[in-house]
């Protein structure tokens, strides 16, 4: 289990994301998961090892880099990076329970339902509609979240972004105060900013999909709250009526077993 | 044989699971096995290596790390898991012996459709419903015992950054500095809080499937 399966787990909620979700997932694998790998854990490779301290006091060193590096940036990433993609796994869940029961429907033999066999079923795309809608909505709110809490994190426990050359450490065992060094502090630096960039440029992301979906809902409100209200003015009452027919047969097959609304 | 063909032993499981039972293997996979094998491997990577006592008798070290980590967290968690989704493969058994029982009615001249028979969902009733119960209930207990394991053995869940060892062949009392101590105790604590919530999921589809039984009874008794 790695990031590998993590990819082949999140490729499947690709399928029903907006195209600002689909660049979003792009930019998290290229942009963050792979630089991660194939970059950032090299860097961060020998932080304990090469992190040397002006003593010969044994466990100093220890104390020291403790001390001033309590989770490794490395590591907070990782879990950054889980707990972010993590919320996508809702939508994927609910995409799998609508097929289920349309399955279960059609298994049954409902005339009503418009699916020829079941492998239409499965490769069906279902609309950001409903239920789904707010399945989907609240998954970018908590990436947001998610995003947002890292961040704050990170600048929170290192003092900002960038690595310093140089640390002094008085902590127990260490005599007196102790001038200790970190490898590659400039090359850390660069990554770090690299990695806070993306991880904005997603934020945007999320933000702008989030703006997206709330407009994309509050014009369909108010076309239907248009339509409603021209309808009794309508001089073709048989247009409306086959209106209505068709309304219904495509969408019961998502109100009649379960009853929750489109 | 790796984490990878454990995911997809349990993947068939996956299918005849309830909503509960799936969401408990999602978390599984992701929440433990993953951050396992990205993350917690590595700051336990250095552990031996980076276990520093402040003297120059050789041997010291070696005897007081040994005395001081029995068994190392990584290794309890590899087997914690190991151990916590062998009761499923009980379950996967038990379904494909079904399903071997259809195919050989099928054989002898029973109308059954074999195709649909491979990609059936078995619905837990019966037999199966106490093999499903007793699986779960398996899990629940090494969870526990794995986590009073890791009490036991470690006096809590905090990683200190000294340990005083006295052990032979080191002199007196020798200062031993423990590496990533910080780090150690948040991971220790999130797979702890994970543990947990695992254990949560695992009592709720327990009591899922104890009610649904009874409604059943009292439904076919009414």
């Amino acid at each position: 289990m790695d990031w590998g399966a993590l990819h082949t787990i999140l490729g499947g909620v690709n399928k029903h994301s907006t195209s600002i979700g689909k660049i979003w997932l792009t930019v998290l694998f290229i942009f963050r998961i792979m630089i991660l790998v194939v970059a950032a854990e090299r860097v961060w490779g020998d932080e304990q090892q090469d992190f040397v301290c002006n003593t010969l006091q044994p466990g100093c060193r220890n104390v020291c880099y403790d001390h001033f590096f309590p989770i490794s940036h490395i590591r907070l990433w990782a879990l950054q990076l889980i707990f972010v993609s993590t919320p996508a796994l809702l939508v994927a869940m609910h995409v799998a329970y609508r097929r289920h029961e349309k399955k279960r429907q059609f298994r049954k033999g409902d005339q009503k339902c418009e699916f020829k066999d079941i492998e239409e079923i499965r490769k069906q795309r279902f609309r950001i509609e409903g239920s789904l809608w707010w399945t989907y909505t609240s998954s970018i709110f908590f990436r947001l979240v998610f995003e947002a809490v890292f961040m704050y994190a990170f600048y929170f426990m290192y003092d900002g972004f960038r690595m310093p050359r140089l640390m002094k450490c008085n902590a127990w065992p260490c005599p007196n105060t102790v001038d200790c060094f970190v490898s590659r502090p400039t090359e850390k630096t660069v990554f770090t900013i690299f990695m806070i960039a993306v991880s904005s440029i997603c934020i945007l992301l999320n933000v702008a999909e989030l703006c997206y979906l709330l407009a994309k809902f509050f014009l369909r409100r108010s076309k239907t709250a248009g339509n409603s209200k021209q309808q009794p003015n309508h001089e073709n009452k048989e247009e409306t009526k086959q209106n209505e027919m068709n309304e219904l047969i495509s969408d019961s097959c998502q109100n009649t077993v379960i009853g929750f609304t489109s």
